[in-house]
């Protein structure tokens, strides 16, 4: 036996000792890399997912419940009280006020807490209620006490006001503002110079009591929820009247009749029944381009036809679980995330839920974009990271084949009809 | 290549010489290489994962967060409530219920055993009720059902030594009546029958609660359904159509009746 053969003995020997420890070493940094990531996806699901509510099933009238916003902290002083609005950012993030914070409350479309705003020392809010946000974020805030409409920078600096009396709703779209007031509602250009304003206070058909919502849609075209009328009515961008709806028994059918308070039974609709509303108050417009109104009084999500204001479904249930609701108030909706935000007034919280046929796009399109609202998102890049590196790798393993093969077809020692063979 | 190759590899030139009496190193190995290709990537992904959990905004800016759901909410007030010491029993059973409610079973022992040692619960058997609930969400029925048992006992004991006691006592106890509590065990027992699928038991159960309660459109229904397990329908109809007097649209007693066939 030679010398090299000597070495190649002891090489074989020595290697196969170390390729073993190597392989026990690269299966236990293997099993720790995989706990690592399984760990990191299980914290991952921890800050975006939701715990489960409850082990009973709860009948939410179906509304799927996404999550609730109880409050910035977990101190008691820190919590919601009588949720007044929520809406969305352009960057999905939700803004909030309710009846106890006189502030603008901010939150992370998951839930967390980003700051609040109470405007400039010098100016500071009073009791902002319903609000809606610009596309460029800027905030518009009734100030129903004060007769005013305040329009504040996300950096909390005053950009102006509108003094509009008793402003119960607001609006905003690319070139218009809409207030709703007690007695009707007004069309603002983005200065606050009126185009138009409609109404007066009343039951007659161009008469409104307490515009609790108002919402501008892609077009142009304006939808009024007149609250204690029970009307909803549609406008063109001008303020023609497309057409108005009553949706259920007005709630200011009594008068003062000779010191005697009597109700007067309306008769021109049908009042009552499950498509009949209780109070329509806060309205939205979905991605299909439906209404949809929070009825308060029956604890619901009522959606309306844009065409012609025809009744199409309601979803809820009464109830102070997450996904019912006690006397939601507005309603709000996230295109990108295709959800709702509901004031859930009395259960002190805002919540975000999902109804049925909402989305704009098709059934992928809708998946993929509820999807990412949840812990898949963070999975997007390492998805693409590991698509890529498949491409790559079976480009280089095609890549490797053609060259093998081109030089065993330019072999000299290799025959074609050998080359056949392999 | 196989370590056979590797150690045979054709010597013919001064290179070749070089490589076999070169260690080779684990990286020869095949397997060891496809390993450490492996454990790369993971690297390379657990980094990247990093990343994109800070550009897709899941962890950075306002990482303050209160309550997400109602069983949080609850548990945060009656807990700090607890931790302030509170003497209110109600507010014990709250905290207890809400972390039974999330889930947080050690917890809620811990909170029974503190909440005996802090509050008198001696009329109403609160703690040893928190008990069955607990050991109900925790599967255990049977214990669950003796301890509803042991719960009462202490009701009807405390209950009974009032009366004798006489004097003012008494005369509050004749007031209030036995405590609520009795009932609740009575009904933590029925749904243990229930989740063990004692139907018999579930009903004489139910049947104890409604001969006090007999307008509780739920239990009506819950008994209802456990009739239609033991196949006795006609005697679930009549519990669902009660129910439908207390509760005209009730989903559930309509669903009921739909269940055995009977008109609506």
């Amino acid at each position: 036996m030679s010398d090299t053969a000597y070495v190649g003995a002891d090489v074989t020997t020595g290697r196969a000792v170390r390729s073993r420890r190597g392989r026990r070493i690269l299966a236990l940094v293997l099993v720790v890399l995989m706990l690592l990531l399984g760990l990191v996806t299980y914290l991952l699901f921890n800050l975006i997912s939701v715990p489960r509510t409850s082990n009973v099933a709860v009948e939410t009238g179906g509304i799927t419940w996404v999550r609730s916003i109880y409050g910035m902290s977990d101190a008691e002083d820190d919590q919601l009280a009588r949720a007044q609005s929520a809406a969305t950012a352009p960057d999905g993030s939700i803004w909030v006020t309710d009846g106890q914070h006189q502030a603008l409350i901010h939150f992370t479309a998951d839930g967390r807490y980003l700051g609040s705003l109470s405007g400039p020392d010098d100016l500071p809010l009073f009791s902002p209620s319903r609000i809606a946000i610009d596309t460029d974020g800027t905030i518009y805030a009734c100030e129903l006490t004060e007769g005013a409409i305040r329009v504040l920078t996300t950096n909390n600096e005053d950009a102006g006001s509108f003094g509009i009396p008793e402003p119960t709703s607001v609006a905003v779209s690319s070139d218009r503002i809409v207030v709703g007031t007690v007695a009707g509602f007004a069309i603002l250009d983005k200065e606050g110079t009126p185009i138009k304003v409609l109404g007066s206070r009343g039951k007659a058909d161009d008469q409104f009591d307490y515009v609790h919502g108002v919402a501008i849609a892609e077009n142009g075209n304006i939808f009024v929820s007149d609250s204690y009328n029970n009307r909803l009515s549609a406008y063109d961008p001008e303020g023609n009247r497309l057409w108005i709806v009553r949706t259920g028994k007005p709630a200011n059918g009594a008068e003062m009749t000779d010191g005697s308070l009597v109700t007067q039974d309306v008769t021109d609709a049908a009042l009552s029944g499950d498509d009949a509303m209780q109070l329509p108050l806060g309205i939205t417009l979905d991605g299909a381009g439906r209404i949809v109104v929070a009825d308060m009084f029956d604890c619901a999500l009522a959606v309306f036809d844009p065409t012609d204001g025809s009744f199409v479904a309601k979803y809820g249930e009464v109830g102070p679980d997450d996904g019912q609701f006690f006397y939601p108030v507005s309603v709000t909706y996230d295109s990108e995330r295709d959800w709702f935000t509901v004031a859930d007034s009395l259960n002190n919280r805002i919540q975000i839920v999902r109804l049925p046929g909402s989305s704009a796009g098709n059934g992928v399109v809708s998946a993929v974009r509820r999807a990412m609202t949840g812990p898949l998102r963070a999975c997007v890049y390492p998805f693409l990271l590991l698509l890529l590196a498949i491409i790559v790798w079976l480009v280089v393993r095609r890549a490797r084949k053609r060259r093998e093969l081109t030089e065993l077809k330019t072999s000299p020692q290799i025959s074609d009809t050998e080359l056949g063979e392999q | 290549m196989s370590e056979t190759d590797f150690a045979q590899e054709p010597q013919s030139d001064d290179l070749s010489s070089k490589r076999a009496v070169r260690r080779p190193g684990v990286f020869d190995d095949p397997v060891v290489r496809t390993m450490s290709y492996v454990a790369s990537g993971l690297v390379i992904l657990f980094l990247v994962a990093i990343v994109s959990v800070m550009i897709t905004g899941v962890v950075g800016a306002g990482n303050n967060r209160g309550p997400r759901t109602l069983a949080e909410k609850n548990l945060l007030v009656s807990g700090t409530e607890v931790a302030n010491g509170t003497a209110d029993v109600n507010v014990w059973n709250e905290y207890i219920s809400s972390l039974i409610g999330v889930g947080e079973y050690g917890r809620a022992r811990r909170a029974i055993e503190d909440g005996r040692s802090t509050v008198d619960d001696s009329i109403g058997a609160d703690f040893t009720l928190a008990e069955a609930r607990l050991l109900s969400a925790q599967g255990k029925y049977n214990e669950a059902i003796a301890a509803a048992d042991k719960a009462m006992t202490q009701i009807q004991e405390s209950y009974d030594g009032r009366i004798a006691a006489g004097g003012e006592s008494a005369r509050v106890a004749n007031l209030d009546g036995m405590s609520d509590n009795f009932g609740v065990a009575i009904l933590i027992k029925a749904y243990a029958y229930r989740d063990l699928g004692e139907w018999d038991q579930a009903i004489e159960q139910y049947d104890i609660y409604l001969k006090d309660d007999s307008t509780a459109a739920d239990i009506l229904i819950d008994r209802g359904n456990a009739h239609i397990k033991v196949g006795n329908e006609d005697a679930a109809e009549k519990d669902f159509r009660a129910a439908l007097k207390f509760i005209p649209n009730s989903a559930e007693a309509i669903a009921g009746l739909d269940a055995i066939g009977a008109k609506r």
